[in-house]
Order: C-alpha cells, then sequence, then structure tokens
C-alpha cells in the first residue's frame, strides 16, 4: 500500500517560477529514486500556499507547474489570505490534508535524491512526531544524539510530521509569524511523549547567502519577525525573568529591527494579545544563554536592508 | 598620436619594430621566450598522446557548449559527502555546466556505488554528466584526464567533498562576460567538519563556526609563499589547458592546485570577484589530502613547487611592488603586519579566544556581567576582526 504524502509549502515573497519547477522536478525525482531504487510506494500532492499581495502565478504558470512533476506527483495552487503567516498558512494547507504524513518545504529548496528513504523509515517508531532534514550547504548548529537522532526542536523549513500528532497537537501555534513555531511544536509533541528528531541522511538544499566576509545574510525584515518571534516563544515556554532579560536585550539593541519587534512585543503585552503561557516547570525547554536549545556552533550572521 | 590603451595586435606590431626589447638575456626578452615556450612545449608526461587524444575528440565536439566544465575527482569512499556535493551543484541557479567525475583508482566495491548515486539524479543533470575512470598517477592525474575532456570556455574543480551555494556558476559567469580570458577567483569559508556514524550508515556534520580565513583577494606576492586559494575557488580559461598544454604535474601528489594556480596566474592574471559561494570542509576524523598525506610529504612537495617558482620569471599585478619595498625596508614589521592580518583574518587569535572563553564560562549571557564584558570584547577585538 502506497504512503501518502501532503507536502506543503506557504510563500510570503513573489517566487519564480522557475524557481518552484526546480523544487518540483526534485520532489519528482525523490519519489521516482524511492520507488526504483528503496522500493517505496509513496503517493505525494504537493500543496502550494501563496500568501501575497499579488498572487505570485497566473493560470498559465500553473499549468505549468503542474507538469512539472506530472509522474509523479499532483499539484495543487492554493491562494492564502494576505499576510498569513507560517504557522496558519500551514494548518490551513493541512485542514484539507488526507495524509499519512505532511511535510512542510520552503519554496526553492531542492530535495536529495535519496531523501524519502532516511526521513520516512525514522516513522517505524511509533513515538516519532516530526523528523528534520539536514539543510545544506549551511547546516545549523544544533545538537543531536547520533544513536537515538532526538534533537530539542525540528526546524520546519523542511519536515516530515506525522499527521496523527499535528492533528493531536491542534497544529501550529498562529500567534507566531514566520518562525519559532516548529520550536513551539516541537516542545509541545515533547511535553506528550513524543520524539522529535534530525535526519543527517536526508539533505535539502537550502538557498543561502553568504556575505564577502563569510557571515550569514539575513534582511531586516527576516530579523524584525525572528526578534518578534523570539520573544514570543520566550514568554510562551520561559521564566518571566528570561523574557524580561531578551525583552531587554532587544530593547537596547543596536540594531533598528529588533527595538521594533521589542516596542510590537510590548504593545502586544499591553493588548492581551500573548499566547498563553505554558507551566515553566515542566516545559522541556532550556532557553540557555539565551538560545532554546544547546548548539554546537552558531553562523554569524550580516544584516541586509531589503533596499539593498 | 601615441595610442594610450593599445591593442594586442599593436603590441606586437611595436615589439617587432623593437626587436632589441626581446634579445635573449634582457627581461622582456626572456618573458617572451617563456611563453613562446609555454604555447609550444607540451608539460612532460607520459600520458600527453591520452591527453592529446581526449583534447582533440572534444574539439571535435559539435553539440552546445556550456560555459563551465566542473571536473570532480572521487574514490567513491565518501558516498554522504559525494551526494551533497551533487546536490550542490544541481541547485545552481545558473546550470550552463557539464560535470566530469573522474574515478581514480576506484575499488571494486565502489564503482557500483558511484555509478548509482549518478543514475539517482535528475535526468537533465545526468545528461550533463560524464564519468570516466582511470587507475594510474598521482591525485594530479584524475585532473589532467577530466581537463582534457573539458567542453566548457572555464573549467574549475570541485572535489567530492566540497560545497557550493546557489550562485557559484552565476558569479564565474557574470564576471567572465568583462573580465576575458583571466582566472576567476571567489571567496571561500573555511569549517570544520567530521563524519558520524547514523545506525550503522556514514553522515556528516558541521562542528564549528565558519572562518574567513579564504576571504580575501588574490596576491601574487602572498601565493609565492603559501597557497591562499583553496582549488575550487578559482576557475581556469579552458585554453589555457587545452590549446596552451599547461597541465597539472603529475610528479606531485598534493599541492597540484598550488602549482597548477601560480603557473597559470603569471600568465593570465586573475580577477577577483568578492563573494562567498564557497564552503571548504576541514575534516577532524575522515581522510582527505592533508590527513593522506603526511607532513614530512607536505614539505617536500611544498619545496618541489618553491623551486618551480625559481625556473620561471614572475610578473606581478601594478601596486605589488609596495609589499616587496615594504618587505626590504622593515622586514621584521612587515612579517609582524603580515601575520596580524593573517590572524584577523583567521579568526584564531589567542589572548581574544581565551577572554571569549572566560566570560562565556563565568557568566550568564543575560546578566549585566556579561553583557559589560562581552562590550569590552566586541570593542577590543570584534571591530578588528576576530
Amino acid at each position: 500500500m502506497a504512503t501518502v504524502v501532503q507536502i506543503q509549502s506557504v510563500s510570503h515573497t513573489k517566487e519564480n517560477i522557475e524557481t518552484i519547477k526546480r523544487t518540483l522536478a526534485s520532489v519528482a525525482n525523490a519519489i521516482r529514486v524511492a520507488r526504483e531504487f528503496y522500493g517505496l510506494q509513496l503517493d505525494v500532492v504537493f500543496v502550494y500556499g501563496d500568501a501575497n499581495e499579488i498572487p505570485s502565478f497566473t493560470n498559465s504558470d500553473i499549468e505549468l507547474l503542474k507538469m512539472s512533476g506530472a509522474k509523479e506527483l499532483s499539484f495543487d495552487y492554493r491562494i492564502l489570505d494576505r499576510k498569513t503567516g507560517f504557522a496558519r498558512g500551514h494548518n490551513t494547507l493541512f485542514s484539507t490534508a488526507e495524509s499519512r504524513f505532511i511535510m512542510t518545504i520552503n519554496p526553492g529548496m531542492i530535495l536529495s535524491p535519496d531523501f524519502f528513504e532516511h526521513i520516512l523509515n525514522m516513522f517505524e517508531e511509533s513515538q516519532t512526531a516530526i523528523v528534520e532534514a539536514r539543510k545544506t550547504p549551511i547546516e545549523t548548529g544544533k545538537i543531536y544524539d547520533p544513536d537515538s537522532l532526538e534533537t530539542d526542536y525540528a526546524s520546519m523549513d523542511c519536515a516530515v510530521i506525522s499527521s496523527a500528532v499535528f492533528e493531536e497537537m491542534g497544529g501550529l501555534d498562529e500567534s507566531f509569524y514566520c518562525s519559532d513555531y516548529d520550536v513551539d511544536f516541537s516542545l509541545r509533541a515533547k511535553m506528550s511523549e513524543y520524539r522529535v528528531k534530525y535526519q543527517p541522511l536526508s539533505m535539502v538544499y537550502c538557498p543561502a547567502e553568504l556575505s564577502p566576509n563569510g557571515k550569514l545574510v539575513c534582511t531586516n525584515e527576516d530579523r524584525y519577525y525572528t526578534a518578534l518571534d523570539d520573544m514570543l516563544l520566550a514568554y510562551k515556554w520561559a521564566s518571566t525573568r528570561i523574557v524580561n532579560s531578551i525583552l531587554r536585550r532587544f530593547a537596547l539593541s543596536a540594531n533598528k529591527e529588533e527595538q521594533r519587534a521589542a516596542v510590537d512585543f510590548k504593545r502586544m503585552k499591553s493588548e492581551n494579545r500573548l499566547p498563553a503561557r505554558s507551566s515553566v516547570k515542566s516545559s522541556p525547554s532550556r532557553f540557555k544563554n539565551g538560545l532554546y536549545c544547546k548548539q554546537r556552533f552558531k553562523w554569524p550572521v550580516e544584516m541586509r536592508s531589503m533596499e539593498a | 598620436m601615441q595610442e594610450h590603451n593599445p591593442n594586442t595586435a599593436s603590441i606586437l606590431e611595436l615589439l617587432s619594430d623593437n626587436q632589441e626589447l626581446l634579445t635573449s638575456g634582457t627581461q622582456s626578452g626572456e618573458y617572451f621566450r617563456w611563453i613562446w615556450r609555454i604555447c609550444h612545449d607540451y608539460t612532460e608526461n607520459p600520458y600527453q598522446e591520452e591527453y592529446i587524444d581526449n583534447i582533440n575528440e572534444e574539439r571535435s565536439y559539435s553539440g552546445k557548449r556550456p560555459f563551465l566544465t566542473i571536473v570532480m575527482r572521487t574514490q567513491g569512499k565518501r558516498l554522504s559527502q559525494l551526494r551533497e556535493a551533487l546536490l550542490c551543484l544541481w541547485s545552481q541557479t545558473n546550470r550552463d555546466f557539464e560535470l566530469i567525475i573522474v574515478g581514480h583508482k576506484v575499488a571494486d566495491e565502489n564503482r557500483d556505488v558511484i555509478q548509482r548515486v549518478i543514475q539517482e539524479q535528475e535526468s537533465a543533470f545526468r545528461e550533463r554528466i560524464r564519468y570516466y575512470e582511470i587507475d594510474y598517477g598521482t591525485r594530479s592525474a584524475p585532473l589532467n584526464y577530466g581537463f582534457s575532456h573539458a567542453r566548457g570556455r572555464y573549467i574549475a574543480n570541485c572535489d567530492d567533498d566540497d560545497t557550493v551555494t546557489q550562485d557559484w556558476v552565476n558569479e564565474l559567469y557574470e564576471r567572465s562576460l568583462t573580465a576575458k580570458n583571466c582566472l576567476l577567483h571567489v571567496y571561500t569559508v573555511t569549517q570544520a567538519w567530521s563524519e558520524v556514524d547514523v545506525n550503522g550508515a556514514k553522515a556528516v556534520r558541521a562542528d564549528d563556526i565558519p572562518r574567513p580565513r579564504y576571504c580575501r583577494p588574490f596576491s601574487q606576492t602572498i601565493q609565492l609563499h603559501q597557497n591562499l586559494c583553496p582549488f575550487f575557488s578559482i576557475a581556469f580559461p579552458a585554453f589555457l589547458f587545452n590549446k596552451l598544454n599547461i597541465w597539472f604535474d603529475e610528479e606531485l601528489d598534493t599541492t597540484e592546485d598550488w602549482d597548477y594556480i601560480m603557473r597559470t596566474s603569471l600568465l593570465v592574471g586573475v580577477s577577483d570577484i568578492e563573494k562567498t559561494p564557497l564552503v571548504y570542509r576541514l575534516w577532524s576524523n575522515t581522510d582527505s589530502s592533508h590527513t593522506v598525506n603526511d607532513e614530512k610529504a607536505w614539505n617536500v612537495f611544498k619545496v618541489m613547487i618553491k623551486n618551480k617558482h625559481d625556473t620561471y620569471p614572475v610578473l606581478l599585478k601594478e601596486g605589488k611592488s609596495a609589499d616587496i619595498r615594504a618587505f626590504y625596508s622593515d622586514p621584521i614589521g612587515y612579517a609582524k603586519r603580515i601575520n596580524r592580518q593573517e590572524k584577523m583574518i583567521a579568526g584564531n587569535n589567542g589572548y581574544a579566544e581565551l577572554l571569549r572563553y572566560i566570560v562565556k564560562t563565568m557568566f550568564n549571557e543575560n546578566s549585566i556581567t556579561y553583557r559589560i564584558c562581552a562590550g569590552i570584547y566586541n570593542s577590543l577585538f570584534r571591530k578588528r576582526g576576530y
């Protein structure tokens, strides 16, 4: 019997059709390899959620996209509400899923041909909730156990999730906009005794830009939302002392985006728009040294404004 | 009226009218004689007939020629790394390239593995891949073999454990439009990596922050002393290999890249692209050319390379005489300055590392004390590039 997977991608920026065609072609090839080389039977639907102000693709573009992975997968294009965050976007796409697994992937990523063989095997252990793939060429420095492959949280930039667990957890917390919803999901899954894992053998190419001195380039907009989501995550999972410490750090930061995030966080708090807090005592989150999980290292980041 | 920007033809005409410049024994005469020798002599090589046959075979190829030929050496021993290298190549925004994989002294059990990894690729990628195998020679031999089969206008090496970002080929392509016929050089970060055993299979893991050791412009003078260009940071115009017959020295089992970069850069120069699309991985627990060849062998090859540097004239870029002046006027000061720059780029200043370690160990990052110390640390070291 075929394993059914719904792959879902949420986009906030206007994507080039060639970029999405390449993603689809790599998914189609990974499905072919899973069938021909590993004997896996996969039934895959790729759902693309477009949350742009003006839809990225025309009807003829969508027909071209449908043909990109024609033999191996079906393609579904959905318009989401403008400015829908990633968390709400994925929840919306999941609401119509009928698959055993869902897989999240950011637009523009390219799957390694042997991707499915390694990552789907991880679900043979019934308590596995989510498995994150390894990004290349920039691997994050978070720690994982090489034997059990368990880790503190799984990034949903590219991950496979058990649909049953996703539903049981009530999906993603829509308080988060573009990051940390995956950390929050992992923490909730762990509290329900599920396993959160990392599979270094399943690779996905994640587009990245390095500055001339080798730092990871990140836009001001990314920095704003990441800082805001970091504070929301701390508010939900960490002690008041840690929340205040992070808030103070952003408020006093030399970076204007972090300052703006701190101001907006205070406003959300005064308007009672923050997520409900978890019981800190039973929280599996760590929040040591300002980070929510142990890291082997952290790539240095360089900010770049959108105009640049 | 005097022409200030003469073209090559007018220079040659001028030289023929002033043959004193070409007299044997003059500096310019020797330089042109060196170029003449390069253009007319084959490198002494026991396999030269095979390489020439390959070059002629590819010369007669009538299909569409790509911008770039990427040559990849492999022994099929690093399966996970090979898959990753291919994934990075196929993720290029500019796919105007072909990939020549040269299996070198491949063990029987690894041959099928390499073929299978190629078969796993998308059909559009497979069409761009050619696989050859040779079972002779040093690490230079598969390079000569791969380069001799190139159809692209430029050739770059990418080993089976190298990783690149999506813009690598495009950065080279864009620059090739304006900097014609010279070597193209991009910046590279280094990063410590190791192999990890994952339920019986081998995976790889990044172990440390990246270091911008090779994020710097190409310097011919420093290159005379040490190689600061990872091999895949350079793309070579194909004519250097298949028209001028400048081949890799097959006596070298390591540092073959340094030798080749020097011989070609002295002839056609280098154009720097101030972008960093490459991650050069330094393996802590698996084979690389650094671990396969012991320190003694490395030093022998380094001496060989430096001796080779003395056998040809060196033409430096304008402005580089300042380096030489600085060295002769104050050798100790010059050495200190270079050493300081090295440390700033490598980010391995001992005091900075020690201070960072003490502060991190003693204080919580959220504490006021930590932030004060971090401020002092940043003002002392970070702004200076540590």
